[in-house]
């Protein structure tokens, strides 16, 4: 039986033509960036060449600083680290409760340190209530860090007017876009952030590979310490042939955006449409500016985990809550920070596609999905 | 394809058999592990024990080398509640729980065996060495396992309450040394792992300083070693450091070697005693389960997992109360309460129970 995909916002297939495109980089036999010899030095226009391209992906001016990183996870503490150090007498960080654990875990240890952490509400569609946020936004903070897209339910929060108000205030923006780009138009230069995040294997590049777009006038001080790679803001080798996918695999997502966006939004429907007859009890959390790709739907008085586990069996790849070190799935902080009941919090699945996901998928998801809910039900 | 069955593996070698011996016999073989206990906690990440990385790590790529689905499962919160609460309760109220007994009767054959049912499992297979035979009449016995050295009927009593039909152990009928030889032929890595003896939260097998450090409230305070006659021998770190029949770290000098024979929370005071003092001449459980056949003769009792079987000459059921009492036809050393008291007829396990008090020649 053919395996169906739907689990990619934990790791995205490889871009078509990828693997491929890797092989002939490997043939070149290009070495280390840093050399001053002629293989190294072909290396780094290739990484440069690379750099600018993505910088032009993601709207960036030249002039911004893109700095590449080991993924999604060493940017964002790369950047929460940088604003602590240079926060003055600042003490307050503020954020929501659906962040990354790159994030929150950040955070939560800079807590220790003696930062306040100002959680932002948000409602169960993803809603900010601006007033609320102006009024957390006081002199004390000195980075707001807000999530782009949320991995788990696809809710596009308002980054560009929260970060808008944040820059009026002199506060700095960091929004953590690792499921955003590829799947949703980033534009760096609109958004007003003064740290933007990403991860390579979201959108089909390699795993191990990722980045920080920054203002030029802001710090950035990379937690690596050694050679003075990336302009002495990384140290060490750069994973050459991931960043080289992550501009390869860019330029494939960003190339068809806007239709696929429309398509997947029409498979998110019939997915939608399929499960409601399937499941007369389904609740699904999403927002009104959503992405297209993720659908986030409770199967109240089935359990979650079982649920994952028996689409397994059947071959289907999809996830609920979030898997820790051992593999064993724990409830979603996301979830229960938007304030979802415990039923539908235990009940979750989060079903997400993208451009390889064909109709026929679809609706062969719907068929197995159907087997499975049979056997839950016992 | 056969039956669709959930193998609960642990990570060593008697579940991951398990595993192959039902692949082999054509089932739809399913391997999950559960998570029991936190492993963030530093000593937890790097012993080899039920609970840790390491193991779970061992029988997902035992699962791989054997081609079969694997998952893990997350039962902290249970595992906590069901049985290291009442471990801890048990300690500290002068007792010697026995918590793998609890885990596999609330945990692995309550929890994980209802939950299967929901992967649309028939069965629910583990390493244990014991097998289960069906009778002409189509009833289920639960039995020792074949290699008697490493017999784990004992803790699994409780089953006689469940459905054994849906249960499998296939390393039952096997020798250790036989079992190992299997993981070996296949190149399974797992096939010299040391066994785990030590309980798989307590990694150190300090109980006193689990308890300490993860239950403080529930911590006792220290109080008077005394000897029969009431006489003060020194002072102890707090009942729930203490068992039946313990010698060593007990901090008393009296000139002869000191035991300790009975702990009392109600007084709080932990009695010190000769070897002999140890002896009891029966016990009583509770929680008790037992189905005796027309034939009482040759019946034995087990009191510890690592006692021998002893022949008993008096048996007491009340079957509403959940209350056994029974006799022994010889002194047994260290009945200890809070262990469980289980009854077999030849290999057959035909009773048990939780032992609430031991009963001593010194009260008649």
């Amino acid at each position: 039986m053919k395996r169906l995909y739907f689990d990619y916002n934990a790791t995205a297939p490889h871009a078509s033509g990828l693997v491929s495109k890797i092989n002939e980089w490997l043939t070149k036999g290009y070495k280390n960036p840093s050399s001053i010899h002629q293989e190294g030095q072909s290396a780094r226009s290739l990484l440069e060449e690379s750099r600018a391209q993505v910088k032009g992906f993601l709207k960036a001016k030249t002039t911004d600083n893109l700095v590449f990183t080991s993924g999604g996870t060493e940017a964002n503490n790369v950047v929460l680290m940088t604003a602590f150090k240079n926060r003055g007498k600042k003490n307050k960080i503020l954020l929501t409760g659906t962040e990354h654990v790159s994030v929150m875990n950040v955070a939560r240890e800079l807590e220790q340190k003696g930062v306040e952490l100002i959680w932002l509400p948000l409602q169960t569609d993803g809603k900010v209530d601006f007033d609320q946020y102006e009024s957390l936004l006081t002199n004390s903070v000195f980075l707001v860090s807000v999530m782009l897209a949320n991995n788990e339910t696809g809710f596009v929060l308002p980054v560009k007017e929260m970060a808008q108000r944040a820059r009026k205030k002199g506060i700095l923006f960091h929004t953590d876009a690792v499921c955003a780009v590829g799947k949703w138009p980033v534009d760096f230069h609109e958004l007003g952030v003064d740290y933007l995040t990403f991860s390579g294997h979201k959108f089909g590049a390699l795993m191990g590979a990722g980045g920080i777009l920054s203002k030029p006038e802001v710090a950035l001080s990379g937690l690596i310490k050694g050679g003075t790679q990336e302009e002495n803001k990384r140290a060490g080798t750069q994973n050459l042939i991931g960043i080289l996918s992550i501009a390869y695999a860019l330029e494939i997502s960003l190339n068809d955006l806007e239709n696929e966006f429309t398509r997947q939004g029409s498979l998110r429907k019939t997915l939608k449409e399929g499960i409601s007859r399937l499941y007369h009890n389904v609740i699904f959390t999403e927002s009104s500016e959503n992405l297209a790709q993720t659908l986030n739907v409770s199967f109240i008085g089935l359990d979650g985990k079982l649920f994952v586990t028996n689409l397994d069996l059947e071959n289907v790849s999809v996830s609920a809550g979030s898997a820790c070190s051992s593999g064993a799935l724990s409830p979603s902080h996301v979830l229960e920070f938007i304030g979802c009941s415990q039923e539908v919090n235990e009940g979750a699945i989060r079903i997400s596609f993208g451009s390889q996901t064909k109709k026929t998928d679809v609706d062969e998801f719907l068929s197995r999905l159907q087997k499975v809910i049979h056997t839950m039900k016992g | 394809m056969r039956p669709r069955v959930v193998v609960a593996m642990s990570g060593g070698v008697d579940s991951s058999v398990a595993a192959l011996l039902l692949k082999e016999e054509g089932y739809d073989v399913i391997g999950v592990s559960l998570k029991l206990w936190d492993e963030s906690s530093p000593k937890a990440a790097t012993s080899k024990t039920c609970c840790s990385f390491t193991d779970v790590n061992d029988a997902r790529l035992v699962a791989d080398k054997l081609g079969i689905p694997f998952y893990v499962f997350d039962y902290t919160k249970e595992f906590r509640s069901q049985v290291i609460d009442s471990f801890v309760d048990d300690y500290t109220h002068g007792r010697t729980p026995n918590p793998c007994i609890l885990c596999n009767q609330r945990i692995k054959f309550e929890l994980l065996f209802h939950e299967i049912k929901k992967l649309g499992a028939k069965y629910l297979a583990t390493g244990h060495h014991a097998r289960i035979e069906t009778d002409a009449l189509g009833n289920n016995h639960l039995l020792k396992g074949h290699d008697k050295s490493k017999d784990q009927s004992y803790f699994l009593f409780h089953l006689l309450k469940q459905n054994i039909g849906q249960v499998l152990f296939p390393v039952g009928a096997y020798t250790k040394e036989e079992v190992r030889l299997r993981a070996k032929e296949i190149g399974l890595k797992v096939h010299d792992k040391e066994e785990s003896m030590e309980i798989c939260f307590i990694p150190d097998n300090d109980h006193s300083s689990f308890i300490s450090k993860n239950y403080p409230k529930q911590k006792k305070p220290s109080g008077n070693f005394v000897d029969l006659q009431g006489n003060v021998l020194g002072t102890h770190t707090g009942i729930d450091a203490y068992t039946i029949g313990q010698r060593r770290y007990l901090g008393v000098n009296v000139g002869k070697r000191m035991f300790v024979t009975e702990i009392r929370p109600d007084t709080n005071e932990v009695v010190l005693g000769a070897p002999d003092e140890l002896f009891s001449k029966g016990v009583i459980a509770e929680g008790a389960i037992f189905s005796e056949g027309p034939n009482r003769e040759g019946f034995k009792a087990k009191v510890r997992y690592r006692a021998e079987d002893v022949e008993v000459e008096f048996i007491d059921y009340d079957k509403k109360a959940g209350r056994l009492e029974v006799h022994f036809a010889k002194p047994v050393r260290a009945a200890t309460p809070g262990q469980a008291l289980v009854m077999y007829n030849g290999d057959e396990v035909i009773g048990g129970g939780w032992i609430k008090k031991a009963l001593y020649f010194r009260e008649d």
